[in-house]
């Protein structure tokens, strides 16, 4: 039997074997010499602070009450540290760069290093704390009594709970204040407390594991054994909605929980020495989770089959060893229930007591004394640790005074789940300030304050519903008699477990109120820098970004600034680092904003971004407009960038335009090719009727006997030479003029099959001289182009011509069909003759270009009718085409637009439209 | 590099898919009231995940590299 005095001496001696352990982890770390206080297997260890006397005491009870319920808490961290790469990596980063010092912090300077953000966090952090801390000091109460229970003589039955709990919590906040505030360190690092943390940790799992062990294969006989007695004695333990909604929501809170929780934070993220160490923990973590939830539900069933009725399931991890006489196993299960709760207890109230110094107390004292920033050297780190002192010891009265308020009524895990609910709030500001660029400080205040009160009316004042006749009453009837605004049935939403109500609307509240808000605010440039600084920390590798004080503060202003919060030592290497890196000596170190800028890191390391980001603009009479400044050269570097594109753009443009003169110039070069071969072509047409009207000219004046026949012939000769110089020169004139657009005529409706008959009565000589005939296909009626009747008719008869003339076939033959489609008027103009040669057909609409023919001398055109009537067709907006016809000879095709029926009376279509459609 | 974004991807989607293995719809298709071992169906099963999910976290994490610029040890003097 053990006897109270006995227990509490055991504590007691335990206590100070922590109290060596953390000093000499303190002094090994201090002389360099960390090495293994800094390896990932103390860091995971440290981070099962997560496991409290909740999870050593309290998941057997909850296990007991609401079966495999208990293990939500443990998997949603789980799924936390499985996805370590994506939020706690970033978190670690984002912690490491801008030295953050607390989840306050961190939220405060994401968002403008805003002082109300910080307070706020702060306050409810502290709030959320304290039924956790309640939490801790009944499961000791309780463990002392439970295991002192058989010593009726001791000195303890004389002691109520209370009295046993103030102990309790007077002293571990001694012990607390011995050790998390000895000095202000300047990254907020407690190597000796995490090197105590991890011990304890080794404590209860190992505590718990012997218990588990004990009970199952002991004295349960396996796991089988125990299920089996479990059913026997009709315990269920099977039921069909263990996956509920509570199952989420217990699973998100806990999830939640294990980011946003203080000490959560200041051990996973603030304690961190190394980003790598999440590569172990990552999976190390919930495996220590696993292990310490394994023998959970065994315990609890046997202590449920064997122990007798009405005894509280929270203590069966003591209560098991003692009923089977291993007085010496509860008296470790003791001590592991007490580590559980000392670790939680040390890491909550230091990571509070850093919150409420750095964004309570700092913001109070510089914005109330003038002369904190140059008095004497000491007064603010004085400042600090008092305040740090006084607030370790307050939130464990607060956490006594809960306890003492709520009673003995609630069940372990019932109050830790109130906490977790508390502190999930953060977490949709925390993932916008990882996250989201846009997220405004205005929506972070709003949403966190929105969740914050839903969870205090749904969850914290009900949780005071069984002593306070008052608040019961409240939640049966509704403040002022509002049903609708019943805690536990908000908006009518009634018949809910009231933990899933509660987290549903104040996580659903707060997030909706964080994006309605941060959409329809806007940041301050402040906000807009830090946000990028946040979310995209993997995009930078240089932390130097946020030097935005600038001012005329002198080096030594500045140095005894420093001094003041980091002390002299770390405040001279700093300054000499800096002096050395700029390749000066220390003396000429200028007070730059760089050098600001990094004071104000190193500051913010210890009293958090908002307070450092405070003093330092206290100390420098700055000219805050360096803020803009910082936007400015952000905006150079954007004009940088942009200046360059254009560049880029501007020397595209110019290859473009060198490409595009260079065709030009080819296309000039060709122009003139084609006028060199045009003139050439020319002088070659005319010199030949030149040549034999000289030469019949010559033979005229040197033979004066030529009879009166001969000389009438070769007259005729000359005239008709003369004739066919004069056509030629004719035909040049109308091309180049309607080349230039210079023939002027106006098209008005007029019928085509008009135009065929005319050009074909103009032929009527020719065909008769061939002895040919004009197959015309079935005229087609009513219709009407826009043409000049003249015009057109000269290319039918052109076109007509070239079929009589250059036809050798045997039976020569013409057929001229006429068509409409779509909106065009088409007529063919088909012969039977040799057709034109594939190599010619490109160019046979050119100048001067004549088919192979066979026809003789006199007959040969000028070369130019083709061009002539091309240039004509396409004026009438048309087209004039060489296609395929139906038999071996050339076909033309001529294709008109049809102007319609009820237009036919419209003004004739200007100059200017034509050449529209002729393009 | 390839390999490296598969492994993060794969990083990526174990949380979610561990999310969804222990939540209802899926969850609910092992909550039977049978035995195996002598130990209810859903107990293994969730264990069963859990032990998964470390495993396959302990090798990923082993496999991923480090992408991080080199350590400044200026800040290990504190």
């Amino acid at each position: 039997m053990l006897s109270a005095n006995f227990v509490i001496f055991i504590a007691f001696g335990y206590v100070c074997l922590l109290f060596v352990l953390a000093y000499f982890g303190d002094k090994r770390a201090r002389d360099g010499n960390a090495g293994f206080l800094r390896s990932p297997l103390v860091y995971t260890l440290s981070i099962s602070v997560y496991c409290t006397s909740w999870t050593f005491y309290g998941a057997v009870g909850s296990a007991a009450r609401n079966g495999l319920e208990f293990l939500t808490i443990y998997m949603g961290p789980t799924l936390v540290f499985v996805g370590w790469w994506f939020i706690l990596r970033k978190l670690v980063r984002i912690g490491r760069t801008q030295r953050i010092t607390s989840v306050a912090d961190l939220l405060s300077s994401r968002f403008g290093k805003s002082g109300r953000l910080a307070v706020l966090v702060t306050l409810i952090a502290v709030i959320g704390t304290t039924p956790y801390i309640a939490l801790q000091l009944k499961a000791i109460t309780s463990s002392i009594r439970v295991i002192s229970a058989a010593d009726v003589a001791g000195g303890l039955s004389s002691f109520d709970d209370v009295t046993l709990a103030l102990g309790v919590a007077a002293g571990m906040a001694l012990f607390t204040i011995l050790f998390g505030t000895r000095n202000v360190d300047a990254k907020e690092q407690h190597h000796g407390v995490v090197a105590a943390i991890a011990f304890e940790a080794v404590i209860k799992m190992l505590a718990l594991l012997a218990v588990g062990i004990f009970v199952v294969f002991g004295v349960g006989g396996g796991f089988e054994a125990i299920y089996q007695r479990a059913v026997e004695s009709g315990i269920s333990i099977h039921s069909e909605d263990t996956f509920g909604p509570r199952w989420v929501a217990t699973l998100v809170l806990s999830a939640a929980a294990v980011l946003c929780l203080p000490r959560q934070f200041q051990i996973t993220v603030v304690e961190n020495s190394n980003e790598d160490h999440l590569r172990t923990a990552g999976w190390a973590f919930p495996a220590y989770l696993l292990l310490m939830s394994v023998f959970t539900m065994p315990i609890a069933l046997y202590g449920l089959t064997t122990l007798p009725n009405g005894s509280n399931p929270d203590m069966f991890v003591l209560t098991l060893p003692l009923a089977t006489g291993n007085t010496w196993l509860a008296l470790f299960a003791f001590i592991g229930g007490f580590s559980s709760a000392t670790s939680m207890i040390i890491v909550a109230t230091i990571a509070l007591s850093i919150m409420v110094s750095n964004h309570i107390v700092m913001p109070i004292a510089l914005s109330s004394s003038e002369t904190l920033g140059t008095g004497d050297g000491r007064g603010v780190t004085q400042l600090l640790l008092n305040s740090r002192r006084i607030s370790i010891a307050f939130v464990l009265f607060l956490g006594f005074l809960y306890f003492w308020l709520t009673g003995n009524s609630d069940a372990l895990a019932a109050i830790g789940l109130i906490s977790f609910a508390g502190v999930a709030q953060f977490l949709p500001a925390m993932i916008a300030a990882l996250y989201w660029r846009d997220a405004t400080v205005k929506g972070a205040i709003a949403a966190t304050l929105m969740g914050f009160s839903i969870w205090a009316w749904t969850m914290f004042l009900p949780s005071f519903g069984s002593t306070s006749p008052w608040i019961s009453d409240l939640m049966q009837h509704g403040p002022w008699g509002i049903a609708l605004l019943r805690p536990e049935a908000l908006f009518g939403l009634e018949g809910m477990d009231p933990l899933v109500h509660s987290v549903f609307w104040s996580l659903f509240l707060n997030s909706a109120t964080l994006i309605l808000v941060s959409i329809f605010t806007s940041q301050s440039t402040l906000e807009r820098v830090q946000a990028t600084l946040f979310v995209d920390v993997f995009r930078r590798h240089s932390a130097d970004q946020s030097n935005f004080i600038r001012g005329s503060a002198t080096v030594n202003d500045l140095f005894f600034v420093a001094q003041r919060i980091l002390g002299g030592e770390r405040t001279y290497a700093l300054f000499e680092g800096f002096a050395r890196e700029r390749g000066v000596s220390r003396g000429n170190v200028e007070p730059s904003p760089e050098l600001i800028g990094q004071l104000e890191r190193e500051l913010a390391g210890s009293i958090g971004a908002a307070s450092a980001h405070v003093m330092l603009s206290k100390v420098v009479s700055g000219n805050e407009v360096s803020l803009e400044e910082v936007m400015q050269i952000a905006d150079e570097t954007q004009q940088v960038i942009e200046y360059s594109q254009r560049l880029e753009q501007t020397s595209e443009e110019l290859r473009n335009t060198a490409a595009q003169l260079q065709e030009a110039n080819e296309q000039m070069r060709k122009l003139d090719q084609q006028k060199d071969d045009f003139l050439s072509q020319v002088s070659h047409e005319v010199r030949t009727p030149m040549t034999s009207i000289r030469s019949f000219a010559e033979i005229l004046l040197e033979h004066r006997d030529l009879s009166g026949d001969q000389r009438k012939r070769f007259t005729s000769t000359i005239h008709q030479e003369s004739l066919r110089l004069t056509r030629l020169l004719d035909e040049i004139l109308d091309l180049s003029a309607l080349e230039r657009g210079e023939r002027e005529w106006v098209n008005t409706p007029i019928d085509p099959n008009a135009v065929i008959a005319r050009a074909i009565e103009v032929c009527e000589p020719l065909l008769q001289q061939r002895n040919m005939q004009v197959d015309i296909g079935p005229a087609i009626g009513g219709v009407l182009v826009a043409a000049d009747p003249d015009r057109l008719a000269q290319v039918f008869i052109n076109l007509l011509s070239n079929a009589i003339k250059y036809n050798d076939a045997e039976a020569p033959q013409v057929k001229i069909y006429s068509a409409v489609t779509g909106h065009d008027f088409i007529v063919d103009i088909e012969d039977n003759g040799p057709g034109i040669e594939v190599s010619d057909q490109r160019r046979i609409f050119e100048k001067f270009s004549r088919g192979r023919r066979r026809g003789d001398r006199d007959e040969a055109g000028s070369g130019l009718g083709l061009a002539i009537s091309y240039q004509i067709i396409s004026r009438m907006g048309g087209r004039l085409d060489l296609v395929s016809g139906r038999g071996r000879g050339a076909c033309f095709r001529v294709s008109l637009p049809l102007v319609p029926a009820e237009k036919k009376k419209r003004r004739p279509r200007s100059k200017k439209d034509q050449q529209g459609a002729a393009e | 590099m390839g390999e490296r974004r598969k492994l993060e991807n794969a990083a990526f989607v174990l949380p979610l898919f561990g999310a969804l293995l222990l939540i209802p719809p899926l969850a609910n298709v092992f909550n039977r009231d049978v035995m195996i071992f002598g130990v209810p169906l859903e107990v293994i099963y969730l264990f069963g995940v859990w032990t998964a999910l470390i495993g396959i976290t302990a090798f990923l994490s082993q496999r991923m590299g480090d992408d991080r610029p080199p350590e400044r040890h200026g800040e290990d003097e504190s």
